[in-house]
């Protein structure tokens, strides 16, 4: 019986005209049915049969298309489905059992005008997104598409973008099978295999390669587990708009505030990137939230210990290492308060609050709700109050769920329409299941950066081996420039890398294991591919220049006028 | 009626979460993951592992979640370090490590913990030393505390030139650490973050017999500790060694500094 199932397509997007365009191109199908579920109609008698009312259950609603379709003889269903229903009704609607043993959904397809970060934004947009094979563009080339393809692959990664024109294309993804994935999965392996015997075959012992591989793993990915606790915590428990409440709104004075919570997290650099990637989203100034990121990981209390210790219990060189990442983190910054553009990918730190509409100004009225409607909000609407604005929802919600895929729950419906308070009024238990979902899904996104960063790193440490302790350099200038490269190079955990910076640099000058220890945790290879994830080329960039450049000044300068003799 | 399927991706994204949080678990439990990492990070790898099997748990509540893409690739986030971690243990023979095993510090018996020694070493002063016997001028030094004995031996020998010093390593005597041909170290592998980050430790001891040593042999040695002329009024801390005996490599694998 499976294998007999006819194809559904489902074509989504904003306008139905564009969809029944895309219906009528692209449909080589002999005899299709053609469903429209439009938002706003309801079941009347005189609604045609090819038309769904969007008040139907899913299960009556898949129970009509399956009686449609046993009624005629057709070999492919098509559905037009509107943006303001949630996609998650037509995945539970494709699952009644009389409709499942006739149908199996073979693509999702998107039609929109123009790929923007701005029109993918909205929370169901989002969602319908995870859940499409095909992104089509109708005004745009194949230039255009690679960048649609670019915006939307953070969303679903095996999702293909193309131009409306190239229908060739699109005719191949709609006919083909989805086999990226797969050829991923295999590459990815192989690659993995590869690079192991190529070491096993440079003279690096296999075991030693894993063991180096897994004891960086082990090292990094609880701190990473940490941090992105916390970054969930902060997604799901601190009120939209509260952060920036509280973080002072004077530069300086921001920063400082930065500052002290690198200084009160005992969180290390793999933890610092996903904290911070939440402050931004949380509306926290970026030059505030630059300065914990790269305070974090060298002020904090279990760094100072290990660099007391490390260096024979001398307080002199744990507090200045403590100095300069102040004073780094601080001038760092201070660079990024000028002219602060937008630093995420897909301009995910534009202020929010929280229910992801664009904002036009903050508090003005006229912001657009994830629904993706732009009426009847309230006009009170600022980011210095709990976000509750009232909406009329013209769209239905899941019966079970009551989920319309716009991020918010339901507290009651009123004779007005339903009040509804986004984020708010959960439980406890509702509050831990979107704060796993949330940890789980950041984890996903970051953990291969890591892999990759650790790998990379443990093939360098591998070619340079014990080299790194026989180094001897003269010169402050060229110690330096070496000892940073292996900090940036080797990706050591801050927590720990003050013991292996003062054994590398015995026979270096203090200054140069002092750039080691102040530059390593603020940005490092592994910190790099953490990041490319999630930020822009352009931040990553700059951030990596602004910290080398400030750091090897106040480090060389500070030397230069003595500062070794007086720690040494 | 709605038809219930299983989300294989939901499945198989439990079962590798699952595995994994197993698989720290297991690494703490059976101190295995000291072969990679260092004591202090067992807290961290327990917390791990809790979120794993909480985000496993979360994949099983959501095992009949309806999806119509089902993603697999992230899960090699989770699988490559899993599958790497079984083939290592699996070459270190670590298979059957047994749960919770005993301390077994070769040198560290019930007599030395009455025994001890207060640290004067910068950074190190007051913490308890094992295994120094003032009235036989002996040190024996137990396994977990090889770095602090070197630390505070070589920051001012003067009180323990004399002693009779007893240890454990394993034998490094290449020329370029030992041009002498006479000495060689019995080193420890100290670790400070993790195994990437290893550095040998050891007493030089002075031992004429060296040629009749196999490198990389563990092997317990007693000696005088002797401050030794290196020529041009040049001295330098040695143990000139009475006896080198062959033995089983520790339980511990690496020594720490905390």
């Amino acid at each position: 019986m499976r294998n007999s199932r006819i194809p559904v397509y489902v074509v989504c997007g904003a306008q139905a005209e564009m969809r029944r365009n895309f219906f009528r191109e692209f449909c080589k199908h002999q005899k299709p049915l053609w469903l429209e579920c439009p938002a706003n109609v309801t079941d009347t008698e005189g609604t045609p049969a090819w038309r769904l009312p969007a008040e139907l259950p899913p299960l009556e609603a898949g129970e009509r298309i399956a009686a449609l379709v046993q009624a005629g003889a057709y070999d492919a269903v098509w559905l037009d489905w509107d943006d303001a229903l949630p996609i998650d009704r037509l995945l539970t609607m494709l699952q009644t059992r009389s409709l499942y043993e006739h149908c199996r959904l073979r693509k999702v397809v998107r039609c929109a005008a123009e790929a923007t970060s701005d029109t993918l934004m909205a929370q169901n947009v989002r969602r319908q997104l995870e859940q499409c094979d095909l992104y089509v563009l109708r005004d745009g080339d194949r230039r255009a598409a690679a960048k649609a393809r670019h915006l939307v692959q953070p969303l679903q990664p095996d999702m293909e973008a193309v131009a409306w024109a190239d229908s060739r294309e699109v005719a191949a993804v709609l006919e083909g099978r989805n086999v990226l994935q797969g050829v991923r999965f295999t590459f990815v392996l192989v690659a993995v295999g590869a690079l192991l015997a190529a070491l096993s075959r440079l003279n690096f012992s296999l075991s030693n390669t894993m063991a180096v591989f897994l004891g960086t793993y082990l090292q990094a990915l609880p701190f990473l587990l940490l941090g992105i606790l916390l970054s969930s915590a902060i997604q799901v428990f601190v009120p939209a708009g509260f952060l920036q409440r509280v973080f002072p709104k004077k530069l300086l004075g921001g920063m400082l505030f930065g500052v002290l919570g690198g200084f009160i997290l005992p969180i290390c650099d793999c933890a610092s990137i996903p904290v911070f990637r939440s402050l931004l989203r949380k509306g926290v100034p970026l030059p505030a939230a630059v300065t914990f990121m790269i305070a974090a990981p060298i002020i904090n209390p279990v760094v100072m210990l290990s660099t007391y210790y490390a260096f024979g219990c001398n307080p002199r060189v744990m507090l200045t290492r403590m100095g300069f990442g102040v004073l780094c983190s601080v001038l760092v910054g201070l660079c990024f308060a000028w002219n602060p553009k937008s630093v995420l990918l897909n301009g995910d730190d534009a202020p929010t609050c929280g229910c992801a509409h664009g904002h036009a100004e903050e508090g003005e009225p006229d912001a657009t709700c994830a629904c993706g409607y732009t009426d009847e909000h309230d006009p009170i609407h600022t980011h210095e109050q709990e976000h509750s604005h009232k909406h009329v929802h013209p769209h239905e919600h899941d019966e079970d769920t009551q989920a319309c895929g716009c991020e918010h729950t339901h507290a009651s419906v009123t004779a007005e329409g339903p009040s509804l308070r986004h984020k708010t009024g959960r439980n406890i238990t509702d509050r831990l299941t979107e704060l796993l979902e949330h940890f789980r899904d950041e984890f996903f996104e970051v953990a291969r950066f890591l892999l990759i960063g650790i790998g990379v790193s443990t093939v360098l440490q591998l070619i340079m081996g014990s080299n790194l302790t026989s180094m001897r350099f003269d010169n402050l200038v060229v110690a330096m420039l070496v000892m940073m490269a292996m900090a940036f190079l080797l990706s050591l955990c801050s927590s720990s890398d003050a013991v292996v910076g003062k054994n590398m640099g015995a026979s270096l000058p203090m200054g140069a294991v002092m750039s080691f220890m102040v530059f390593g945790p603020m940005i490092d290879v592994k910190n790099v591919i953490l990041m490319s994830g999630s930020f822009t080329k352009r931040f990553m960039l700059k951030l990596m220049l602004v910290t080398f450049t400030v750091s090897f000044v106040t480090v060389y300068v500070a030397f230069s006028l003595g500062l070794g003799a007086l720690i040494g | 009626m709605m038809k219930r399927t299983v989300n294989p991706a939901r499945l198989a994204e439990g079962c590798v979460a699952l595995l994994m949080g197993f698989g720290f678990l297991w690494l703490g439990l059976t101190r295995t993951f000291q072969h990679y990492v260092t004591p202090r990070t067992l807290p961290y790898l327990y917390f791990a592992a809790v979120a794993l099997l909480a985000m496993a748990g979360l994949s099983f509540t959501k095992l009949f979640e309806v999806t119509h893409i089902r993603r697999y690739t992230h899960l090699l986030a989770l699988l490559i370090p899993l599958v790497l971690l079984a083939a290592s243990t699996n070459m270190e023979g670590l298979w059957n490590s047994p749960l919770f095993p005993a301390n077994s510090d070769a040198l560290k018996t019930a007599t030395l913990q009455n025994e001890t020694y207060t640290m004067q070493a910068d950074g190190y002063a007051g913490r308890v030393l094992h295994g120094y016997d003032e009235s036989n001028r002996t040190i024996t030094v137990p396994e977990s505390e090889t770095f602090f004995w070197l630390t505070e031996i070589y920051t001012d020998p003067s009180p323990f030139l004399g002693f009779t010093v007893t240890t454990v390593g394993q034998v490094l005597k290449d020329a370029k650490h030992f041009p002498e041909g006479n000495c060689f170290s019995p080193v420890r592998k100290l670790m400070t973050c993790c195994v990437a980050d290893l550095y040998s430790v050891g007493f030089k001891c002075q031992y004429d017999q060296v040629q009749a040593l196999s490198a990389d042999a563990w092997v317990m040695v007693t000696g005088k500790l002797t401050m030794v002329d290196t020529g041009g009024g040049a001295q330098e801390l040695r143990i000139v060694l009475d006896t080198v005996k062959t033995c089983a490599a520790p339980d511990e694998p690496y020594v720490y500094a905390y």
